[in-house]
């Protein structure tokens, strides 16, 4: 499939990369449930922003062509994403959130990043 | 007795023949009307999409605003536009070519006409197969622009027709999946599309409210949850607006397929309600305005 030009179907790839990151958003929404101090509930909103805009990133490329390198990279963010919510419900402290979220949205940069390379 | 059996016979000839009549006439007087309600509908829903979209791309951006300025520097990547202005254009071409579609329609309403529908829905049926799937590939709209390549391929058979109802029998699979794949698009729920995207928005610009509660005293309170349940009706409203353009286009759907098939009960019905949802959608998008001016104010 590499390389292939499917780019008049949706890719269900990004497609699904897309839903993860709404619900990695709607897992920092949440959150906010559970948080009194200040400080980390604007730690929450930070992280929020930058899913955000991996949202709108994406969604710009839900139709670009499908590709090995682009799934594979969605399989690891997927991998990543199995524990996510219930890991940042479990998180108590800011730093551990940062560092969940940085993680996780390290992997979804590099399968945006494959994305905008395919033409 | 023997008067009393013709009777019913005469009654049943003469009841046929003013159904034939009423049938011959409706074709000539109904027909016409029929192709200009459903140009009517197309336009009302390309109303819809601009009215639609134009709030939408004012809205978003303002968030990536929010996240940029914090940013150490700031590239064009920064603040990504959702519709830009070139997938706006593409939205817009597709209409155009479906106006186009309706204006060959209405040339078959004079038998006169048959020639000119023949050459002008050849000359759009060789654009939409060579000149579509390029005008309007984008990263988003790509099932759109293979169902106009299907639509020409349609046309190529329907260019032999000579009645209306014919040619749009024969153009409606083409139409069908043109509606359907620009309905989804959209979305078909707020985890979806461009709903599921504009849906993070607004909780994103809600959470900014539930944490500046954390730090907010006494009145300041106050205003932030005024605020949030602002924003929560800016989000129903502007989901709503989304989910109103969905179904128009799914209207246009229903609308042409009642046209294809003859009825036009059906196709007033879809018309009407493409009306309505068009209305609808002017007065949320009135609402959202006066929503948005004070939504920023407390962030």
């Amino acid at each position: 499939m590499a390389g292939s030009t499917q780019a008049t179907q949706r890719n269900d790839d990004l497609v699904a990369l897309h839903k993860m990151l709404i619900d990695a958003n709607q897992a920092l929404n949440a959150k906010l449930d559970d948080v009194t101090d200040p400080d980390f509930a604007d730690k929450i909103v930070t992280e929020m922003r930058e899913v955000v805009h991996r949202i709108d990133l994406v969604q710009s490329l839900l139709f670009t062509a499908a590709s090995n390198d682009i799934a594979d990279a969605v399989k690891d963010v997927k991998t990543a994403n199995a524990g996510l919510a219930a890991s940042i419900g479990a998180i108590r402290k800011a730093i551990d959130l940062v560092n969940t979220l940085t993680n996780f949205l390290t992997l979804v940069d590099e399968a945006i990043d494959l994305a905008k390379k395919i033409p | 007795m023997h008067a009393r059996r013709r009777l019913p016979g005469l009654s049943i000839l003469a009841a046929a023949l003013l159904i034939a009549v009423s049938a011959c006439s409706s074709v000539r007087t109904v027909e016409p009307a029929r192709v200009a309600a459903f140009g009517e509908g197309v336009g009302k829903v390309h109303t819809q999409l601009d009215t639609t979209f134009a709030s939408i791309n004012e809205f978003i951006t303002d968030d990536e605003v929010d996240r940029a300025v914090n940013l150490p520097k700031l590239t064009d990547e920064d603040v990504p536009v959702v519709f830009k202005q070139q997938d706006i254009a593409k939205w817009d071409t597709a209409f155009s070519y479906i106006d186009q579609y309706v204006a060959n329609l209405t040339l078959l309403l004079s038998p006169d006409n048959a020639k000119r529908f023949t050459d002008a829905t050849e000359k759009l049926a060789t654009e939409l197969q060579q000149v579509a799937p390029k005008a309007l590939a984008s990263d988003k709209f790509g099932p759109v622009a293979t169902a106009f390549a299907e639509l020409g391929r349609l046309l190529i058979e329907a260019k032999a027709q000579s009645d209306a109802l014919a040619a749009a029998r024969t153009a409606d699979p083409g139409i069908q999946k043109i509606f359907t794949e620009m309905a989804a698009v959209i979305g078909e729920s707020n985890e979806a599309g461009v709903r599921g995207t504009v849906a993070q928005h607004w909780t994103l610009r809600m959470a900014q409210q539930r944490a500046a509660f954390l730090r907010a005293k006494g009145e300041a309170r106050r205003q932030i949850v005024l605020e949030y349940i602002k924003l929560r009706n800016g989000r129903d409203v502007q989901d709503l607006q989304l989910s109103l353009l969905r179904q128009s286009i799914l209207d246009l759907a229903a609308a042409h397929s009642a046209l294809a098939r003859g009825s036009g009960v059906d196709l007033a019905g879809a018309i009407a309600m493409i009306q309505q949802e068009l209305d609808a959608t002017r007065s949320l998008s009135d609402f959202f305005t006066s929503l948005k001016t004070g939504a920023k104010t407390t962030k």
